[in-house]
């Protein structure tokens, strides 16, 4: 189904804002000083990368 | 470029919780104005899943004291029960 221009302008949005918040995870994830800290980081960043996969899907 | 300020645990997880708050407002209105039902519910999905993630991220901060929270005033919560309090037979 075609995306209407509204929900293109809410994909884009989207998408780098996962694509923001996993980069800067796993950068986080690299800096926190705190075991479990760093391990939720990095677990939140690969959401966020499995969030921005399934979502670019909709622009195919 | 920061001199010798150092970006602490609790400024990391202060900034992803403030990220969080920012992904969850907008997956709602993208929700919200999507008219295509695959994508609406793929943003409902993800809506759900960012919630979870935002509760990880405040525990984590709350159980550090790096984000209190107070119980409200007694007198605060009997104020707003007389605000609300619905007069006898009348609707």
């Amino acid at each position: 189904m075609q995306l209407t221009s509204k929900e293109l302008l809410y994909l884009d949005d989207i998408l780098s804002l996962q694509q923001n918040m996993t980069k800067t995870l796993n950068d986080y994830a690299t800096r926190c000083q705190d075991p479990q800290l760093k391990a939720l980081c990095q677990n939140l960043a690969n959401r966020c990368q499995n969030n921005f996969n399934s979502l670019l899907k909709h622009l195919s | 470029m920061y001199g010798n300020t150092q970006i602490t645990d609790k400024d990391i997880m202060m900034n992803v919780l403030g990220n969080y708050k920012l992904a969850i407002e907008m997956l709602s209105h993208a929700a919200v104005e999507s008219a295509n039902e695959s994508i609406r519910r793929e943003y409902i999905n993800i809506l759900n899943s960012a919630f979870e993630d935002q509760k990880s991220v405040w525990n984590s901060v709350n159980q550090r004291g790096w984000y209190p929270v107070k119980p409200a005033q007694p007198q605060d919560i009997q104020e707003a029960r007389n605000k609300f309090r619905q007069p006898v037979g009348m609707m």
